[in-house]
């Protein structure tokens, strides 16, 4: 595997969907291989910091107007 | 009011109650304006209630309610003139890893945790909205894969590809941010 084929398989391989082969040879690259692993690195850094970004709740008056609205009609 | 009408109406006062929140978070992280997603919210529970005959119970309430709120979304967008269009994955070439050099140590370990945040949505909106939808669901709220493909009405394959280039467009806007401390 090179660093072409590391790079289109590494969203697979993050999402757990990468066949058992295919993942063993990722993994073998990235292990020899310090750019492709620098990346696997900084996006699972990035998938933890987008877990710690949860967008704000339903405003309660939108919630409270949407639930009257359900139950009005 | 018939029966079904009114179990219909209590099924989505349930959903409003249990998914309200993801509802908003998808809406807002598509239109990035507070009060266009208020209204796609609403405008999505009222076209639920009055296109209920199409939810065939083939997917969850709670997916066909995304599917709609991102729907809605994207009316809003094209409504207010701004870009909404969804991209066709095989037209752009996938970027390379290569033109962005490595963090160097994760994000929230240099920046303090709300400016690593804030430096991140700001990142998002770089991103088509499509893509962003697909991070929403996807990286922040963790749903698998095809289930945000069934939300957007894309191929699972076509969701990967958008979350692929999400994931390193993001990387890559981030990258001055957090090389600091290099070295």
């Amino acid at each position: 595997m090179n660093c072409d084929d590391a790079f289109r398989r590494l969203g697979e391989y993050l999402d757990g969907a990468l066949p058992g082969p295919i993942g063993e040879e990722l993994l073998v690259h990235l292990q020899a291989c310090v750019p492709c692993s620098d990346v696997r690195r900084d996006l699972e850094d990035l998938s933890r910091l987008s877990r710690q970004c949860p967008a704000p709740p339903l405003p309660d008056d939108l919630r409270r107007r949407i639930e009257a609205f359900l139950k009005a009609r | 009011m018939t029966d079904s009408t009114a179990i219909v109406r209590e099924d989505l006062v349930r959903a409003l109650a249990e998914e309200g929140d993801r509802l908003y978070a998808l809406a807002l992280r598509v239109t990035r304006d507070p009060a266009l997603a208020a209204d796609a919210v609403q405008e999505a529970f009222v076209a639920a209630l009055e296109h209920v005959d199409e939810f065939r119970g083939e997917s969850r309430l709670g997916t066909w309610l995304h599917r709609i709120v991102f729907t809605k979304s994207i009316d809003m967008l094209r409504r207010r003139g701004r870009e909404a269009s969804l991209p066709d994955p095989e037209a752009e070439p996938a970027e390379r890893a290569e033109p962005a050099p490595a963090w160097a140590r994760p994000p929230d370990e240099i920046l303090l945790g709300a400016e690593a945040r804030a430096a991140l949505e700001r990142a998002l909106g770089e991103l088509p909205p499509v893509q962003r939808a697909v991070f929403e669901l996807r990286e922040v709220e963790g749903r698998p894969t095809e289930e945000v493909a069934r939300i957007l009405e894309i191929p699972a394959a076509t969701a990967r590809v958008y979350l692929h280039r999400a994931r390193m467009r993001l990387r890559a806007l981030l990258g001055p941010h957090f090389r600091r401390g290099r070295g």
